[in-house]
């Protein structure tokens, strides 16, 4: 259980000692809803969200503004950006950000699946939703070399963030903020 | 200007006080491996929160015990004050100033400014440009915080660019960190510019006052030496370094190495255009060296009210009694000093000072 996100040796003690704790068909339930989790969940076929389905509930719902393409790097961006009730257009989940350290270069990411969402889709603005990290800025001049063959009108969120500040503990109003003072590229 | 220490349990120190009554300075003598550099590292750790050695502080705490305690009695513009800081074995770090808790060394640092000089750092000017580089870095960083977060990511980025050489199948998978370095490098360089300047402005009355070399104009010179030149002639940094990194791209493609930017630069001391390395003695580099510490802690002290302190560990060991003679009381009227030797030699170039033996981390008087 150590092994697990932000649970370290001290915690997993603790987990193990609160599973004790249980009664046996408590912990049988955690068991199969984590098994079941694992095993119907998967990645959205058109944004690459994490979904149910072929395609996400972000997807497959008709309101949404589909002249919009937000991009960013992970699952937990969309959730970090649908927090705010500010936006409502598509997703695209890259799938991480350029790091050559951690062996991640351009053609790991899902950039050629975004060209062809691109081509064919009907957008008319893309969003770059990527953290002002030393990978986030590389990757979003790496997209921008990418888009500038399209003739769609490209932002990026201007962060009332530190540098090197994540989206994902940014709080909601600086993420508004952040949307509506968002810079031309 | 610090009047009194307070250590307990640090390293071989069970429980010390030292004492600068109506002296300066402090005088230090025993032989090797009695805790000279223990108390030093001790009174620096008071305004830091870290050794100068960059030892873990859990090194720092005695095996049985569960921590380090340090205080410091100071004053400024005749307020005394006090601090008092606990370093545990877990790591935690407590400091109170006048009484009150304080999260950060920030403030200490400003009040107590102080520097930790050993022998190694005489040899400034005789060792490699990267020794130079950090001393300059660490310098800058203290003087504008800024520049340490800049630096961190400049850093960062280097990293990032050189595993890409390393690992990528294309040249041109450096772009994105290219465009990254460029702007934060030429940044680097300007804030490290504006500090060398005024590091020569003080050196140049420090030499005129002291005598050790016959001249009349010094300077620190920025060496860009991945671009090929002094910086005086770039005056567009971000341009010239845009295109050493175009030209040289298959260079560093092939090294598979960052051959270009600041973290390549150095700085040399020229009296009258005359290299201090190449054209004087071993004698005047350490002078100059050590005087480069006294200078740094100068300005760095000036940004705030407090008196500087210096802590000499026995580094002027390889320096000559006829130019001790002169830089200690030379150094002694800009600074406070706290100073470890061997034996008491040294102890009439060193005027007010409180004397104490050393032995087997305990102090005696006299
Ligand atoms: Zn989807």
């Amino acid at each position: 259980m150590a092994k697990l996100p932000s649970v370290g040796k001290k915690s997993a003690q603790r987990l193990a000692f609160h599973f004790l704790s249980q009664t046996q068909d408590v912990v049988d339930q955690l068991a199969e809803t984590m098994v079941r989790t694992r095993r119907n969940i998967r990645y959205c076929d058109t944004c690459f969200n994490i979904s149910l389905s072929e395609r996400c509930h972000i997807c497959s719902d008709a309101g949404r503004d589909e002249h919009v393409l937000c991009v960013v790097s992970e699952p937990r961006d969309v959730f970090s950006v649908e927090r705010t009730h500010h936006y409502h257009g598509h997703y695209h989940v890259l799938g991480g950000l350029i790091s050559p350290l951690d062996g991640i270069h351009p053609e790991v990411l899902r950039i050629q699946e975004l060209v062809e969402r691109l081509r064919s889709g009907t957008f008319t603005e893309i969003i770059l939703a990527i953290n002002p990290t030393v990978e986030g800025d590389a990757t979003l001049l790496y997209l921008n070399s990418v888009l500038a063959s399209f003739q769609i009108k490209t932002t990026k969120l201007a962060y009332g963030l530190p540098m090197g500040g994540d989206i994902e503990y940014a709080d909601e109003l600086t993420l508004q903020q952040a949307f509506h003072g968002r810079t031309g590229i | 200007m610090v009047h009194k220490i307070w250590i307990k349990q640090h390293r071989n120190l069970e429980n010390i006080m030292v004492s600068v009554n109506q002296s300066r300075n402090v005088y230090v003598y025993g032989l090797n491996n009695q805790g000279k550099t223990n108390f030093l590292e001790a009174v620096y750790m008071c305004a830091f929160g870290r050794s100068p050695q960059e030892s873990e502080i859990n090194h720092c705490i005695p095996l049985d015990k569960p921590h380090s305690v340090m205080g410091v009695a100071y004053d400024i513009d005749g307020d005394s004050h006090q601090a008092y800081v606990k370093f545990s074995e877990t790591g935690q770090k407590e400091i109170s100033l006048d009484g009150q808790v304080i999260t950060s060394f920030r403030s200490l640092q400003k009040q107590i400014p102080m520097d930790y000089v050993s022998a190694d750092v005489i040899r400034l000017f005789q060792g490699y440009p990267d020794t130079r580089r950090r001393d300059l870095d660490q310098f800058v960083g203290q003087l504008d915080h800024e520049y340490t977060a800049i630096l961190k990511r400049y850093s960062q980025v280097l990293k990032q660019k050189s595993a890409a050489l390393k690992e990528s199948i294309n040249p041109s998978s450096v772009d994105v960190w290219n465009d990254q370095l460029i702007p934060l490098a030429e940044v680097l360089v300007n804030r490290r510019l504006l500090a060398l300047k005024q590091l020569s402005d003080k050196l140049q009355l420090f030499m005129d006052e002291l005598g050790l070399v016959e001249f009349s104009k010094l300077d620190c010179l920025y060496q860009a030496k991945s671009l090929g030149d002094a910086l005086d002639q770039f005056p567009n940094y971000q341009e010239k370094l845009k295109q050493k990194l175009k030209e040289g791209r298959l260079k560093e493609w092939h090294s598979k190495q960052c051959l270009y930017g600041p973290h390549r630069d150095d700085f040399s001391i020229r009296f009258d255009g005359k290299s201090l390395t190449n054209f004087f003695s071993r004698g005047i580099n350490r002078a100059v060296s050590l005087l480069v510490k006294v200078a740094q802690l100068q300005i760095l002290s000036n940004r705030g009210k407090g008196f500087p302190l210096l802590l000499l560990d026995d580094a002027l060991a390889e320096i000559d009694d006829t130019n001790r003679s002169k830089l200690l009381p030379f150094i002694s009227a800009h600074t406070q000093i706290f100073y470890t030797t061997t034996d008491r030699s040294d102890e009439n170039f060193l005027p007010e000072c409180m004397v104490y033996q050393i032995k087997k981390g305990v102090l005696s008087n006299g």
